[in-house]
């Protein structure tokens, strides 16, 4: 019956033009701005991918030169966006695409796609999930609004209430066929491109499959849980006009303000150092601008490790193992500060995502960002991966170094080549399985879980004070 | 003109019993005791207080960090001048890359410079692209074009999400207040079917709801203004140094305010019920805030798509790997151009990494040039469709005449990138020479035997860069335009509702 009801409902709401030209706006824009976002990612991705295969080429064919120098000459890695990031973008436009793995740095990822700021690009910044996330909710109250509010003032639904063996049954039939409008027009369509978009980029997968479908999944609980709590609200409040301000005053706090609102409160509660004041902490920690004095400390170090008095004595290359000392030295350091750091950011934004207990939005938010690979957790994975690619890189170089001891003042040490060269193998990036971020996206979830459970409450609670 | 027309204007002529200053003084003593309206108020000038904290705590950390930074310069040059007076004893002839002594040391492994760009007073005003783009950057010698791409690193997801500053109040938020206070305030007689009786009296509708439009705007607008002001007092923000910005963002603020108040007027003026004008004002809130700008920065990107970074590097590369390989001889034939140095050819062998840099550092930006070119026109590009976009999307306009006046707008980041690069020009202007000098004609050693190679000990005679900022005057003129668009839009918009309200709606 309820199927039945839900069908006449879709068919009432399908006659509405305020709904349907809503309904049919937002599904116009979220395409746009998936083909918008598809269209960026496969230009960039194939560009990046096209320098990455040169940058390998040059690796190869530099020649014959010092191991060193080759460590300086280095590759840059470059980021490929999410095959899903068409369907949230997350922090992708405001992060680096490449960083040159070079000898003594971790340098950072360079060139954000958005570091060039103009009130424009930040403004009309937009994606799928970023216009559902905001909008999605204001279409759910519009056509709550719709099938409630104006059906009690026009005197139907009280007919329709008083005519009906089970009252409920046409409230959740109403429920059902707003969600299901919802879900075919808004979230569907952007599951279904999505799909398309990583077949047509041959990055088809099954983790990418149990992503869009997770994706899916949230946005129509998201979407549900806004459609309930609209409905719920149009039952309880004494006329449209109450009812009108209660929905645009939830939309204006849980879409609109508590999420900007919630990352400021983050920001204050728990900031982030400064980032001058990292780079300035790795500087002075990891300094050589001061060289000399810590070159004869590592000096006289060697050679009491290898038990010796005379560098020529030494059975490895004195360069190549300080080189060696520094590099690992600066691991330590990278790990301990930047790695902080990093831990920082993670923290903020667990914080960030504890506020979805109070929004919707927040959870959907981070959730999204997480399900579509293009929130810190994956980038961070990123970073991670090339910088211990650079450090097999360095180090590889360095062993060669070591392993030809040419101790002697003035000696002259054989130059490496393309028989080195090969023996780094090509940086690949494998981005991490949904299943290993399940603590990334695990507060979302609750959030989530718990908003669907309370509309569904209120919503009930509602429908039991419903009378014809 | 038809006859129920010229009816309708007789009647109303003759029913003109209520003066206007007596319906406006009873709407505006109503409009007073409005609970939802003081509710907006109270809501505005809490979002206010919380923007301006928020963007104050952001730009304190910022001016910290860069005092930091300017004291470990102050550091880091004082242990230099410790490290040459040790280094004037006799000792191990140093590399060049551990003497401060050395020209080609110096500039590249000692000397730290850093370009600052200071917050303006009222930078609360707007966080703009202070969150994105760099607070200051260092000037080395080697870095192409004179801007180091590196950032400070903010979470990306609040760049993502925006921040919660003052303009994204007085840009979003504010509207949505005015247009609820307005819609509810206006429609109450419409939805409760009073606009009948009300028709009956000696009442013209342009007057009855000119009068109640005026009487809340009569109260809105100083109202935010005031909240306004408070937010700032609160926050401790000192407007003494920034009087002139201050009252050109209360203008600024009251004239947003003016323009949805007159949409409002326009939506109301076809007598809708509550729900019916809450929706077409959120449909042109959201249009203007969110639609209008997403299409114009797609138009945008579509047209003239910015040039690639990626392929930035390749070309980069390219041109490091070709100075490489050909090294020598692009340096003989660089020398060969030189009278000073046409007969030192013998010794490019010998030159170090920094002295060779001297060389080549120009002359890959000779060879990356045009492509440099195309980003900095694709950037500039983007800063005029914005400002334009601004006259046609008030909300972008609006957003943009708050981070002028705040000293966070692309303009005012371009100029400072200028400056760093015209320092980094001076720098090299001053080093290059001395550098290349001692190819030809090597400074003799000063101190015999000595660690270091003294062939630089001028350290206070490096220039320092000498920042120029725009006046708050010339800030004020950029944002005087939109100001008086805004009052036209807004004039014109009131206009076009009064014309609608010639006669009561057929109810």
């Amino acid at each position: 019956m309820i199927v039945q009801l839900s069908l006449m409902e879709l068919r009432m709401l399908r006659r509405d033009p305020r709904v349907g030209g809503t309904l049919l706006a937002l599904a116009l824009l979220v395409l746009l701005a998936f083909v918008a976002t598809a269209w960026n990612n496969a230009h960039d991705n194939a560009g990046k991918r096209a320098v990455a295969v040169a940058e390998r080429e040059r690796w190869l064919g530099q020649g014959a030169k010092d191991a060193h120098s080759a460590a300086h000459y280095s590759i840059y890695a470059f980021k490929p966006a999410s095959v899903l990031a068409t369907l949230d973008s997350g922090i992708e436009p405001f992060v680096g695409q490449a960083v040159w793995l070079e000898a003594h740095k971790q340098n950072d990822l360079l060139y954000r796609p958005q570091g060039d700021y103009s009130v424009l690009s930040r403004a009309g910044f937009a994606h799928p999930a970023s216009l559902l996330n905001l909008f999605g909710p204001l279409v759910a109250f519009l056509m709550a609004f719709t099938v409630i509010a104006l059906d009690r003032e026009r005197g139907t639904f009280r007919f329709a209430l008083g005519a009906a063996l089970r009252p409920h049954s046409i409230v959740m039939a109403k429920f059902v066929a707003v969600c299901g409008l919802q879900v075919a027009l808004l979230i569907l369509p952007a599951g279904i491109a999505a799909l398309v978009a990583s077949v047509a980029q041959h990055a088809i997968t099954f983790d990418v499959v149990l992503r869009i479908g997770s994706w899916v999944l949230a946005m129509g609980v998201y979407l549900s849980a806004f459609t309930a709590l609209g409905i719920a609200v149009c039952l309880l409040a004494r006329s449209p006009r109450v009812a009108l301000v209660g929905l645009l005053g939830l939309w204006i706090l849980l879409a609109v303000a508590l999420p900007r609102w919630s990352n400021s409160a983050v920001e204050a509660s728990l900031p982030l150092p400064s980032y001058q004041s990292v780079k300035q902490r790795i500087q002075k920690e990891g300094s050589s601008s001061w060289a000399q004095e810590i070159s004869a400390e590592r000096e006289r170090e060697l050679l009491q490790r290898y038990g010796v008095n005379r560098r020529e004595d030494l059975p490895v290359d004195l360069r190549g193992a300080m080189l060696d000392m520094s590099e690992r030295h600066g691991y330590a350091i990278f790990d301990r500060i930047l790695g902080g750091f990093y831990d920082q950011v993670d923290a903020q934004d667990h914080r960030y995502t504890l506020w979805g207990f109070l929004s919707p939005s927040v959870a959907l938010h981070s959730l999204s960002m997480a399900l579509t690979g293009s929130d810190f957790t994956h980038h961070r994975h990123f970073i991670e991966s090339a910088e211990s690619y650079r450090r097999e890189l360095i180090n590889r170089m360095n062993a060669e170094l070591m392993k030809n001891p040419h101790n002697e003042l003035n000696a002259v040490r054989p130059l490496a080549d393309a028989r080195l060269w090969q023996q780094v193998e090509e940086f690949q990036y494998a981005a991490p399985k949904l299943g290993s971020i399940w603590k990334t996206v695990q507060t979302a979830v609750y959030a989530l879980a718990v908003w669907v459970l309370a509309a569904a409450v209120l919503l009930n609670l509602a429908m039991r004070r419903v009378r014809p | 003109m038809n006859s129920i027309t010229m009816i309708d204007r007789a009647t109303a002529h003759t029913l003109e019993g209520i003066s206007f200053s007596q319906l406006f003084s009873w709407e505006w003593r109503r409009a007073g005791r409005s609970g939802l309206l003081w509710l907006a108020v109270a809501l505005l000038a809490a979002s206010f207080s919380w923007g301006i904290a928020s963007t104050a705590s952001l730009h304190r950390e910022q001016s910290e960090a860069q005092s930091r930074m300017k004291a470990y310069e102050a550091e880091r040059h004082a242990d230099v001048l410790a490290h040459v007076e040790r280094f004037k004893q006799p000792g191990p002839e140093l590399p060049y890359w551990q003497d401060p002594t050395n020209v080609a040391g110096y500039p590249r492994y000692f000397m730290m410079k850093n370009a600052i760009k200071p917050h303006l007073p009222l930078s609360v005003l707007a966080v703009g692209g202070s969150d994105l783009q760099p607070h200051m950057l260092p000037v080395n010698l080697d870095t192409l074009f004179g801007i180091d791409p590196v950032y400070d690193f903010e979470n990306p997801r609040g760049l993502g999400l925006g921040a919660f500053d003052l303009a994204f109040v007085v840009t979003y938020l504010m509207p949505l207040l005015i247009v609820a206070v307005l819609a509810l305030l206006c429609t109450f007689e419409r939805d409760r079917d009073l606009l009948r009786l009300i028709a009956a009296q000696p009442v013209s509708p342009r007057r009855w709801l000119g009068a109640r439009t005026l009487a809340i705007t009569c109260w809105l607008v100083p109202l935010i203004s005031v909240a306004f002001a408070f937010a700032l007092w609160v926050n401790g923000v000192s407007l003494q140094s920034a009087i002139s910005e201050f009252l050109t963002a209360v203008v600024l603020l009251v004239t947003y305010g003016l323009f949805w108040i007159a949409l409002s007027f326009v939506v109301l003026s076809r007598w809708p019920s509550a729900a019916v004008a809450m929706s077409q004002l959120i449909a042109w809130w959201l249009l203007l805030t969110f639609g209008a700008p997403i299409l114009v920065d797609l138009a945008s990107s579509v047209m003239s798509p910015p040039p690639s970074r990626i392929a930035y590097i390749d070309r980069q590369r390219q041109v490091t790997e070709e100075l490489t390989v050909n090294r020598d001889r692009i340096l003989a034939d660089m020398f060969a151009k030189r009278p000073d140095l046409a007969h030192a050819t013998g010794l490019i062998p010998l030159l170090d990494g920094v002295t060779r840099n001297s060389f080549f550092t120009p002359e890959i930006e000779t060879r990356l040039a045009s492509l440099q070119s195309d980003f900095e026109q694709s950037r500039a590009d983007r800063v005029r469709v914005s400002t334009w976009a601004g006259y046609v999307v008030p909300p972008l306009g609006i957003a943009q005449a708050f981070t002028v006046l705040a000293g966070t707008d692309a303009s005012r980041h371009h100029q400072y990138e200028a400056q760093v690069r015209h320092y980094q020009l001076q720098l090299r202007d001053y080093f290059y020479p001395l550098m290349q000098r001692e190819i030809s004609a090597p400074t003799p050693r000063v101190t015999n035997g000595s660690m270091g190679r003294f062939n630089f000990d001028h350290f206070d005679d490096v220039p320092s860069l000498q920042p120029v900022d725009s006046t708050a005057a010339d800030r004020v003129k950029m944002v005087v335009p939109l100001l008086i668009w805004l009052l036209v839009l807004s004039a014109a918009l009131a206009g076009v509702a009064l014309r609608r309200l010639r006669q009561w709606p057929a109810l």
